[in-house]
């Protein structure tokens, strides 16, 4: 089919303009997600200092399970053989899906 | 019946391949291999696009050594008919989609969303290109819009808008967009330099913000889905590129991510490359009109550089002088060639510059910008051909 000038320079500017007022909006969707996630996130961690400072309440109730001075890197094990420790400690560490060489275990006790 | 040693030698050399030479068009097939060689050259020894110029020119070389019936394969039953199969009906492209979408991090366009601008204004040169096609040398509009789609430095796209409104020019249109897009370094630098001021050039842009998991995960679903709706006809292609991306953030298909961007990305380059590369048949090759194609498709890249950098410049002038204008030419989608080009260049004028990261944006929102081009092309032409 022919196609003349004019109607040939519709069809280009068409669809440039069709490109360009997609991707404008795409600019809006984007810009309201990264709005609304960052709002989101930015709650939880205002929430996760505030229940940090709100921890050591109880603490004082607690006092004798407060480290009273600084760790020494030695686990304390109160009535726990050194098997079920290590027991403890792997499963720990596979449910919470941190390598054993990042966490830190400072007393393992019975109750 | 009679034996003699000289009638079966001149009987096997009659129907080898070398006779074919000397037979009717025979020597069209020779300069065919000729320009397979060459292209072997520029994919081996300069790494021009490798994995896609080696396969493709092979392909060429086998298509066009006389008597190999592997475009006889072709059209009929054989091994690369089956093959074919996958560019006829659309298959490959959309695959390559996916693994390019794995392999892409939108990170920086997230933080910086007006990249997307760049890589709307970098489609200028397909639309260029198309009116050119048109106007001045006269292709139907099916065709021009397929030699439009070059300037979207694109390969994926190119081979799947041609294969769907022109077929017949396939092999031109597809070695021509991957040349140019291996030739990137080369046809960008002068026209970025011509088009930015050397003060522009030199702006050192501000540390992108980090940008959450959660928002790199809800980006492929919210683009997929924002697209396909208004343009359809990109489903194919924005919808495996978003999902390659998903499997790629979400963290949990990491066995997908990896398959899609290693074992199914290089299987289906191969087969892309290898039968794009076989339909290259000296009839249909050797003609004026791929002289023009390869002419306007070098026209449209240029076009689309100048686009992504005027905007450049615009989006510099806007944010006094926040937005480094080179990294408009990166607008254009070969991802990450053009990215790097604004980098190097950049880095030139200021070696403390790094535009990288920055240059990234645009380049990934070409690829979106690119395939909503080919969407618009997909909706419209078949609506003028009637």
């Amino acid at each position: 089919m022919n196609i003349g000038v004019g109607e040939a320079l519709l069809i280009s500017l068409c669809g440039f303009v069709t490109v360009f007022l997609l991707l404008l909006f795409l600019i809006v969707v984007i810009k309201i997600v990264s709005a609304v996630v960052m709002a989101i996130e930015g709650k939880n961690k205002a929430a996760a200092p505030a229940a940090e400072t709100a921890a050591p309440a109880p603490a004082p109730a607690k006092e004798e399970e407060k480290p009273s001075k600084p760790w020494d890197g030695k686990l304390q094990l109160i009535d726990v053989d050194e098997e079920t420790a290590a027991c403890i400690m792997a499963i720990i560490s596979d449910e919470t899906d941190i390598p054993l060489d990042e966490l830190q275990f400072r007393r393992i006790q019975a109750l | 019946m009679e034996f003699s040693f000289t009638t079966v030698l001149g009987k096997i050399l009659g129907e080898s391949g070398y006779a074919g030479f000397f037979m009717d068009g025979g020597w069209k097939n020779l300069i065919m291999i000729l320009i397979a060689f060459v292209l072997l050259y520029l994919g081996i020894a300069k790494k021009f696009e490798p994995l896609l110029l080696v396969t493709i020119a092979f392909g060429m070389l086998l298509a066009n050594l006389p008597f190999s019936n592997m475009i006889s394969n072709v059209e009929n039953d054989g091994l690369l008919y089956w093959l074919y199969t996958g560019v006829r009906l659309d298959i490959y492209p959309p695959l390559i989609f996916m693994g390019v979408g794995a392999m892409t991090d939108f990170g920086p366009l997230i933080a910086r969303p007006s990249s997307l601008i760049l890589g709307a204004a970098a489609q200028f040169g397909i639309f260029a290109a198309f009116l050119g096609a048109l106007l001045i040398f006269k292709f139907p509009v099916n065709v021009a819009a397929a030699i439009g789609i070059i300037g979207g430095a694109d390969g994926p796209t190119a081979i799947m808008v041609t294969s769907k409104l022109a077929p017949e020019y396939l092999s031109a249109i597809a070695i021509a967009a991957y040349s140019y897009m291996a030739l990137i370094p080369m046809i960008q630098p002068p026209i970025m330099r011509a088009f930015t001021r050397k003060k522009d050039r030199q702006i050192k842009m501000t540390q992108l913000r980090e940008v959450s998991n959660t928002e790199k995960i809800i980006f492929p679903i919210a683009v997929a889905t924002v697209v396909i709706l208004l343009l359809p006809d990109t489903a194919p292609l924005i919808g495996m590129l978003m999902l390659g991306n998903l499997f790629h953030v979400c963290g949990v298909t990491a066995r997908l991510d990896e398959t899609v961007q290693n074992a199914l990305m290089n299987i289906v380059t191969i087969f892309l490359g290898l039968t794009v590369g076989a339909t290259a048949a000296a009839d249909t090759f050797l003609t004026a009109q791929t002289v023009e194609i390869i002419l306007m498709g070098l026209v449209a890249f240029a076009l689309s550089t100048f686009g992504g950098v005027i905007f450049g410049d615009i989006m510099c002038w806007v944010t006094k002088g926040k937005v480094n204008p080179l990294i408009g030419s990166a607008g254009v989608s070969a991802v990450p060639m053009a990215a790097r080009v604004a980098q190097v260049e950049g880095q030139k004028e200021n070696p403390s510059n790094f535009l990288l990261m920055h240059a990234m944006g645009p380049n990934v929102a070409g690829v979106i910008g690119s395939a909503a081009a080919a969407g618009f092309f997909l909706k419209l032409v078949p609506m003028l051909m009637g």
